[in-house]
């Protein structure tokens, strides 16, 4: 090996071991702190050294009533399930909007496309506080607050614009002539689009799925305002652990890792094709 | 290999969506069913409302009400409560107040007023004994809804249940090894901020721990307390905001400088528990906040101090006289609300002397009852310091603490402007006099409109 | 290239209006945000104090007069551009740097690439308490400790004016860092081989096929990873939220914070929808011009 590739590949260990220290250290802290009891949580000088204890984990599952000053009993399995709940169907729900909208775009011409296009972005943009308060007020009208029905509709707000732009660019990449071949065997608009288009974006799918799926799961403020009792969220319910006395960081940190499970569960079944399908710019055809 | 991988995931994400969409479903339906009484309380975290919620599956079997409650922590509690009274929506019956909101929802027709239900004997039992509360207290609650005066006079709009003041919680031991008195004015307490912060067996101590966030939460304990001392006012009797009197600029410069040469690195960060969490595990040679936190710091399980903590009333001001702040918080009943008797009678039994004696194993000090206060078992769970802390809390009660603010709607903006006008002081963007002038200005312009 | 080719069939009334009928589900399911946003820019005209919501009054251009007038609003301005520009053009360089370091394959890749995205995964608002126990000001912080080892004296990070603004630029990349490594991953592994060798063929450095063959390539990765920072950027409030909430002395006050405390905290309506409205016309302006420039760049 010639002393500049030797160089170079020190260069990368040494970067890629400096980005990862940035991005995976944080994640170590936090897994430390939901280990650690709520004497060492915060002790200071922080502690690398401790004796691990689950008590934590066990608290926010199972509950625990024992010493007068954790008195915080946040129902945490319950917004979990709420959250799974309505994330799923924030997404499924976009799929089945947003993919044909994003066929449309991609493959039709016809008047106001863009314009529609950049109508679908702009509703990203939004400001959350800005349309906050009108919409509670529209929701309490129509009886929504409270509803995973009405969360769901309203969380459409993050995920589909983002969802639309993303699979437009995957249709985009198809080479016409794959699907004007479909057209010349004799296959309508709908027959095309199930049988060549759609399998050939699976790998665009899979990549807003579990994106749209992080973005749905992570929202704070539809979910603080919009919700309710019955449908109080997991970020919300992390929240919960500020409690009046004290933090209960270490439930807090329990239940962040914790939170962060099914979104891994996603990303792993998935993450062959998010790298292999992020394809834009693909010089094809 | 990969295929039946991927084939097993894509049964197994079937199943669970599948079972999501059943649950979905279910919970769409589950709305419909048979309408029993039922009443909704909105609650932030905090040791009253935690421990009620224990005792409310015991009063729904006694009365076959169902009480549905939603908990959270108090900045976001505020936010979802604004949201829900400013739409007139009905769906809360009861929720958690301090005074800043009960003067503002008052005035906007929020609340509803709760002599008539007191002096109801249907709907409140004989023994529940309004006259037990503390007077002062029940004072807090009232106002007549002229900006600018009448706290205690006109309806009663909540019911306390839980009241703190504030004093200067000191570490004797530091004091001691120090040589240096527990003080008696902000200039002593200046001095020994001065002096306590150093490097004591190795760990860094501060001198002086105060709240120093961007809110109107940060002005109300102890700078509060010691800007009444020293005579100044937050309006005068025609609302027009004064905190830029000479007495203002001085405690203010006197109190920042404190901060600044005896206080923590960053104080425009911390929020309460990161100085209360300070004072606990010892970093603080001074903490002035609310005096029911001493719970926590005596409690040797978790406190690093418990048994070394020195309760001293406020400082007096200029003039020999000690004022400080107070903060109560009660429950009220929303003005909108269709079940207002089944409300009342759910207020009542939470605020009856059983009830509250029963919140106090669960630290809901300071109790708003005489009767819970001089229980034996009360005196018993609060007899710190050998009795220093009953003895600081009661004269607190008693004589020094009231409301500092002047009873307005603009409790809440006028605090978070003052409090931005602390931090540039602090960091030294402006001086005492520009910052308070300046934000005496904006907040007059807030008060205009 | 025209769709010549499947109009060679009858041209059905269904056909016509197929583009309509696919597309306008998902816009009902938006449309439903217009009312809202309408609603929100007539209040900005208006004195709705959230205290009194039976009594909005129509008062002109007062409010924006008021605002703009004010030093603070210009102070939020600028802050949120440093806030987002600062952090955007970080998250490209690093995504782009990290992605290049791991298109090769080498042993562990893929693990690396699975644990990249875990930092997006942890909601904002978690992320940012966390990252304030751990930028606590004294040596209680883990990050003062550790630099403390290597001589370096504990910051206040967010604690101070002075390093507030990057600290929270430090959480945002921390978060979003992920996500244009991912694009740009995928941009450079789907780059067809056949340019880069034709060009080693030939004799080119590598830094000259990096400037003349990948960037160019990457082009609509950088334009997609921009257009939709840039916007949550400009947009940012869990983080600032959760952490400083606009302090200390104003030096992370954007616009969408003040907003925040005119509007929620201080109940003036009108006042705050000035802010959230300026607010989304930034966003409006610079979304256009990306996607105008999305569009040309994806055309070949």
């Amino acid at each position: 090996m010639t002393k500049s590739r030797l160089f170079q590949r020190i260069l990368k260990i040494l970067g890629l071991g400096a980005y990862f220290t940035f991005a995976l250290g944080p994640i170590l802290w936090i897994a430390m702190m939901s280990l650690k009891n709520s004497n060492d949580v915060i002790a200071s000088p922080p502690k690398f050294i401790f004796t691990p204890t689950l008590e934590n984990y066990k608290a926010i599952t199972v509950g625990q009533h024992e010493q007068n000053m954790e008195t915080v009993r946040p129902d945490y399995p319950k917004y979990f399930l709420n959250t799974l709940i309505i994330a799923s169907a924030t997404v499924v729900i976009s799929l089945l909007l947003g993919t044909f909208a994003a066929y449309s775009l991609a493959r039709f011409s016809f008047r106001f496309k863009e314009d529609i296009a950049f109508t679908f972005l702009s509703f990203r943009f939004a400001p959350e506080l800005m349309i906050i308060f009108p919409l509670y007020i529209v929701f309490q009208k129509a009886g929504l607050i409270d509803s995973y029905s009405g969360l769901t509709a309203a969380y459409q707000l993050i995920t589909l614009p983002f969802l639309i732009w993303v699979l437009r660019g995957f249709f985009e990449d198809i080479p016409r002539e794959i699907e004007q071949a479909g057209r010349v065997d004799g296959y309508t608009w709908w027959g095309v689009f199930s049988r060549i288009s759609l399998p050939l974006v699976r790998p665009g799918i899979a990549a807003v799925v579990i994106l749209s799926f992080i973005f749905a799961w992570n929202n704070f403020i539809f979910s603080m305002i919009l919700g309710g009792e019955r449908t109080q969220t997991v970020t919300l319910g992390i929240l919960g652990f500020i409690g009046y006395e004290r933090v209960l960081w270490g439930q807090m940190a329990a239940a962040t890792m914790i939170c962060v499970i099914p979104e891994l569960i996603l990303a792993f079944f998935v993450q062959q094709y998010i790298v292999r399908g992020l394809t834009f710019g693909a010089v094809k055809g | 290999m990969a295929n039946l991988k991927l084939r097993i995931a894509s049964k197994l994400i079937a199943a669970i969506l599948c079972g999501l969409c059943v649950l979905f479903f279910c919970q769409c339906t589950k709305k419909n069913g048979p309408k029993s009484a039922e009443i909704h309380l909105l609650l932030n975290r905090h040791p009253f409302t935690e421990s009620i919620l224990r005792f409310i599956p015991e009063y729904e079997r006694r009365t076959g009400v169902k009480v549905s409650t939603l908990l959270l922590s108090e900045e976001e509690y505020f936010e979802k409560l604004i949201t829900e009274l400013s739409s007139r929506s009905s769906f809360y019956d009861l929720f958690m107040l301090g005074f800043p909101h009960l003067w503002q929802y008052a005035k906007a027709g929020w609340l509803e007023p709760l002599d008539p239900y007191i002096e109801n004997p249907n709907l409140t039992p004989a023994n529940w004994d309004p006259n037990d509360f503390f007077p002062e207290l029940i004072d807090c609650s009232r106002w007549n809804l002229k900006q600018g005066t009448g706290i205690g006079e006109g309806p009663l709009w909540a019911l306390p249940v839980n009241e703190e003041a504030y004093v200067i919680f000191y570490r004797k031991d530091l004091f001691e090894r120090f040589q240096v008195k527990p003080p008696a004015t902000y200039e002593e307490v200046y001095k020994a901020a001065k002096t306590l912060t150093r490097n004591v067996d190795g760990q860094q101590i501060y001198g002086f721990g105060h709240r120093g966030v961007r809110s109107w939460s940060t002005i109300h304990p102890g700078y509060l307390t010691a800007f009444a001392s020293w005579g100044a006012r937050d309006f005068d009797d025609s609302m027009h905001c004064v905190i830029d009197s000479v007495q203002g600029i001085e405690i203010t410069d006197l109190f920042i400088r404190t901060l600044r040469e005896g206080g923590p690195p960053g104080w425009p960060s911390y929020t309460w528990y990161e100085g209360k969490e300070g004072f606990l595990s010892g970093r603080f040679a001074m903490w002035f906040d609310a005096n029911h936190q001493a719970a926590a710091f005596e409690n040797p399980a978790k406190s690093k101090v418990a048994g070394k903590v020195g309760y001293q009333l406020p400082p007096a001001g200029p003039d020999g006289q000690i004022r400080s702040s107070t903060w109560v918080w009660s429950l009220a009943m929303n003005a909108a609300s269709k079940k207002k008797d089944e409300a009342w009678r759910f207020l009542a039994w939470a605020t009856s002397k059983e009830m509250l004696q029963r919140t106090i194993p669960y630290e809901n000090i300071n109790p708003t009852r005489r009767s819970v206060w001089e229980d034996p078992k009360t005196v018993e769970a609060t007899n710190w310091a050998e009795g220093e802390y009953r003895r600081t809390a009661q004269l607190l009660l008693s004589k020094y603490a009231r409301i500092r603010w002047t009873p307005s709607t603009y409790v809440t903006q006028a605090g978070d402007r003052w409090a931005a006008a602390l931090q540039e002081i602090y960091e030294g963007t402006r001086s005492a006099e520009q910052a308070l002038k300046s934000a005496a200005a904006d907040i007059n312009q807030m008060v205009r409109k | 290239m025209t769709d010549h080719a499947l109009r060679t069939k009858r041209p059905k009334p269904l056909q016509r209006s197929l583009p309509y009928l696919l597309t306008f589900p998902a816009l009902i399911a938006l449309i439903g945000i217009l009312y809202p946003f309408i609603l929100g820019v007539y209040y900005t005209f208006t004195n709705y104090t959230l205290t009194e919501p039976g009594n909005i009054q129509w008062i002109g251009l007062t409010n924006y007069i008021e605002i703009f007038k004010n030093i603070d609003f210009w102070n939020a301005f600028s802050l949120t551009f440093v806030f987002a520009g600062s952090a955007v053009m970080i998250e490209l360089a690093l995504g782009l740097g990290v992605a290049l370091l791991l298109k090769d394959a080498f042993p562990g890749v893929r693990i690396l690439r699975s644990f990249l995205i875990i930092p997006m995964m942890i909601p904002p608002i978690v992320s940012a308490l966390m990252w304030k126990v751990i930028l606590l000001p004294t040596d209680q912080g883990v990050l003062n400790h550790i630099l403390s080892v290597v001589g370096i004296q504990p910051v206040a990070w967010l604690g101070d004016s002075a390093t507030a603004l990057i600290s929270l630029i430090l959480i945002d990349v921390w978060i979003y860092s992920p996500f244009a490594v991912l694009i740009f991953l995928a941009g450079l592994q789907s780059m067809p081989k056949e340019p880069f060798e034709a060009a080693q063929v030939d004799g080119a450095s590598s830094w000259f096929m990096f400037r003349k063959l990948t960037l160019p390539m990457l082009k609509p990765g950088i334009v997609l990873v921009t257009l939709f920072r840039l916007i949550d950027s400009l947009k940012v409030f869990d983080i600032i939220y959760a952490t400083t909430k606009g302090g200390p002395a104003g030096s992370t006050m954007t616009l969408h914070i003040q907003s925040y405390f005119e509007a929620i905290r201080w109940f003036r309506m009108g006042r705050g929808m000035v802010y959230l409205f300026v607010l989304w016309f930034l966003c409006f302006i610079f979304s256009k011009v990306l996607s105008r420039l999305w569009t040309r760049v994806l055309v070949r």
